[in-house]
């Protein structure tokens, strides 16, 4: 019994040698953790690496400490020939060790994301155990390392949250691409499919474009003031892993819903009113259903056929025009709106089309249906075939519901009825 | 060997020894085997090769049928004579022994390249193979027990695992849905077919198990439950990556628990699941060593098998760390293992059933 007891006692002690974890054990106070990795082009074959690290002070210590007099996170910027030697260079000058384990964003300037050289240095960075393939990549237009340094979120004491929970509302607008991660690049670029979208960013003021619609802005071009300097809006379009072009809020918004699997599922809308040129209409556009895409490869041009069903909640009629009772009126709104569509985002096929010669729309994964073996649709390569495909665009709207009223008011603005013209005819 | 009643194994423990014994290839380096012969279809590879597998898991359950109280070893050397008894008999141990070294040596490099990064290679495969040794020490009932403790754990764990992939996945990913091509895949089904072999070693335990009707029941339902999570997880790396990324990757399982993302509160789940593979793991090269020990000793016709469980321990240790890395690893040794151990593995009780037809010990 004795002898039990004693080897017990030896086989916990033992234990306890083997859970420190060896040679890998951490010491949480040892530890740098960092926010944001920012990545610009450096001099010669050197790349300039930003780590922004979060100041532990305001981590953990919930609402006693984080005062508003501390400082969020050290950013620091230095040239080194990799993404992973410069983590031990940084040593120099910080006392912990870096530890990416809990970053979030990797922010690529455009330089550098226009340059050949950058799907080398990040592919080469994710053979390292701390690269996180979920981490998202934004795009700013300025070096990386200005946009880091000049996003200072006042809300938010942390950069991991500040990150965090910007990703959760991307999802929710629709504006830059939701699942902009480093998996989804690598997948990309690798199977040489479709274009990959990244978020496209900066903290810089841009010539503002004024009374444009909702959503056709690139960063920096909002009229807007107060708050963080960090603007996301768009996309940084990159094909074989290298930037080639860019597309603004409202078109990302097309992308989204063209693409066949509905990642953003509600976004708020306006568009013309079409009885009334002077007012824009308030909408929701909810996506349910996924969108359809029939394809025939057979013939010398590829020809793809879309077909998108919406579900579209009318919020804000302030031409007061009654679609919401008249269904003569609703029908035509419908048929607009649809056909509107259908132009707007013929117009944006064109633009891929021509301008970046690649598809961001993941077409390809309906393509690869139509073949049986992966060499066969590797020979057929979409890329190629794409640019010169017939693509034909059908809407479908079914409108849900026109928000908590019935009927506009009857106009109190309005001097007296059209009379003898109904505004159908009004229009054209 | 006397065995008393009390430490046969029942088909509880069985199944579940078998189940974590094959199952948990989803989760190593086999994936990534099956992608490199199957493409986007590898799959389906696991499929096609259980059919094999099971025709000579039946070959094997009429020969163990009709010789109730022998283990694999001894019908053997009872059918082919002492001679070409005793090469089959150490063909199968040192099958066993390479596949145990190569085994713990890519488990070994998926802990070293992912979470312990500066952690030497040899103490690491010394520590898992000491863990291993202490619950083979204590015998096949301690495992089996051992393994249906765990069970559950590990299908929760496995279920929770999918739940939670489930929003990254694409579906469209595993299109075109031929893959590398029916050949390929038929192929790849022949040669692969290695990754059940333990259904068939493990009838070393023949005499171990309770009663016949369970050593059959329990490797159909392993049989089952394995192809389905192999087939399934695979399949699942393939819909969360796409194609050629995923062949790029050399721990699809660990890369993906790492995508993982479980709300603001829970992120960064891969440390969970890896304790509950640590675990599955150590029950599994805990039962390679004892069947190692068990097929040496009935070779050999040894008294004392717990003894030579050190040795074999020690056999293993040393040869995980030959190959120079992980990639020689996986793609040299291991593919090579996989696709030769098949022949043995799948003729033999195909020959062994021809062979007692023609000795006619219908009732043996």
């Amino acid at each position: 019994m004795k002898s039990k007891r004693l080897c017990l006692t030896l086989v916990v002690i033992f234990m306890c040698s083997i859970l420190t974890g060896c040679w890998d054990k951490v010491e949480l106070e040892d530890e740098g953790y960092v926010a944001a990795i920012g990545i610009d082009k450096g001099a010669g074959r050197n790349v300039r690496v930003t780590f922004q690290i979060t100041n532990p002070k305001t981590i953990g210590s919930g609402r006693s400490g984080g005062g508003s007099g501390e400082i969020k996170s050290e950013v620091m910027t230095l040239e080194a020939p990799s993404v992973l030697s410069a983590r031990d260079l940084i040593t120099i000058s910080v006392t912990r060790r870096i530890s990416l384990a809990h970053a979030k964003v990797v922010v690529v300037g455009e330089d550098f994301a226009r340059d050949e050289s950058f799907f080398r240095y990040i592919e080469a960075s994710l053979r390292d155990k701390e690269m996180r393939r979920i981490m998202t990549i934004i795009v700013s237009r300025e070096p990386a390392e200005e946009f880091i340094k000049k996003n200072n979120p006042l809300l938010e004491d942390r950069m991991q949250k500040f990150y965090e929970f910007t990703s959760r509302r991307w999802k929710e607008t629709g504006f830059v691409p939701p699942f902009a991660n480093l998996n989804r690049f690598m997948q990309r670029t690798e199977t040489h499919g479709s274009l990959f979208l990244a978020i496209y960013a900066t903290t810089r003021e841009f010539p503002t474009k004024k009374g444009a619609d909702e959503g056709a802005y690139m960063p920096g071009q909002i009229e807007k003031s107060g708050g963080s300097p960090a603007e996301m809006i768009g996309a940084a379009v990159f094909k074989d892993g290298k930037m080639i072009g860019k597309l603004d809020g409202n078109e990302m918004r097309l992308v989204s819903m063209l693409r066949q699997e509905p990642e953003t599922r509600a976004m708020l809308v306006t568009f013309l009113d079409p009885l009334d040129n002077k007012y824009r209409i308030d909408a929701r556009i909810i996506r349910e259903n996924r969108t359809k895409i029939k394809l025939n490869l057979e013939g010398e041009v590829p020809v793809i056929d879309t077909y998108v069903p919406l579900t579209m909640d009318i919020l804000g009629i302030p031409s007061f025009v009654d679609y919401a009772e008249d269904m003569e009126k609703q029908k035509y709104l419908k048929d607009y709106l649809e056909k509107y569509l259908s132009k707007i985002s013929l117009k944006l096929v064109d633009k891929t089309q021509k301008e970046f010669a690649g598809d961001p729309f993941q077409w390809d994964l309906a393509a690869r249906r139509k073949f049986f073996t992966y060499d066969e649709f590797h020979k057929y390569d979409w890329m190629k075939h794409y640019p010169e495909a017939k693509v034909n665009i059908k809407f479908e709207i079914n409108i849900r519901s026109f928000g908590k009223q019935l009927a506009p008011p009857s106009n109190p603005m309005e001097k007296g009825n059209d009379e003898g013209i109904s505004p159908l005819e009004r229009k054209e | 060997m006397d065995i008393r009643d009390g430490d046969k194994l029942g088909i509880k423990e069985y199944t579940a020894v078998l189940i974590i014994c094959i199952g948990i290839k989803a989760t190593d380096s086999t994936p990534t085997l099956l992608y490199k012969q199957g493409d986007n279809a590898g799959w389906m590879i696991p499929i096609i090769s259980s059919v094999i597998v099971f025709l000579s898991l039946s070959c094997l359950l009429a020969v163990l049928e009709r010789y109730k109280n022998k283990n694999l070893i001894e019908i053997i050397y009872h059918l082919t004579g002492k001679y070409i008894g005793a090469v089959l008999g150490m063909l199968f141990f040192i099958s066993v022994t390479l596949v145990s070294a190569t085994n713990i040596r890519n488990y070994v490099d998926i802990l070293s390249t992912i979470y312990f990064r500066r952690t030497p290679v040899f103490v690491l495969a010394a520590i898992i193979t000491a863990s291993c040794y202490i619950i083979a020490r204590l015998g096949v009932r301690a495992i089996g027990r051992t393994a249906w403790m765990a069970l559950p754990w590990i299908i929760v764990i496995t279920i929770a695992f999918v739940i939670l992939v489930y929003n990254l996945i694409k579906v469209d990913y595993l299109y075109p849905i031929g893959g590398a091509g029916v050949k390929q895949i038929l192929k790849g089904g022949v040669l692969y077919s290695g990754i059940f072999s333990e259904v068939i070693v493990f009838s070393v335990f023949f005499p171990q198990v309770k009663n016949y009707k369970s050593f059959k029941n329990s490797s159909y339902i392993a049989l089952l439950y394995a192809v389905i999570s192999i087939s399934l997880l695979s399949a699942i790396y393939i819909m969360v990556m796409d194609y050629p990324p995923v062949v790029i990757n050399s721990t699809p399982f660990h890369s993906v628990a790492r995508l993982i993302y479980g709300g603001r509160f829970v992120s960064n789940l891969e440390a969970f699941f890896l304790l509950f593979w640590i675990i599955a793991s150590v029950i599994r090269f805990g039962m390679y060593l004892y069947t190692d020990a068990a097929l040496i000793s009935y070779t050999l016709k040894l008294s004392e098998k717990k003894q030579m469980i050190s040795a074999v321990s020690a056999i293993i240790l040393m040869l995980s760390l030959i190959p120079e890395n992980y990639i020689e690893n996986i793609n040299i040794v291991r593919k090579t293992l996989i696709n030769l151990d098949w022949i043995l593995i799948y003729i033999v009780p195909c020959a062994l059933l021809f062979l007692s037809q023609r000795k006619g010990d219908y009732k043996l």
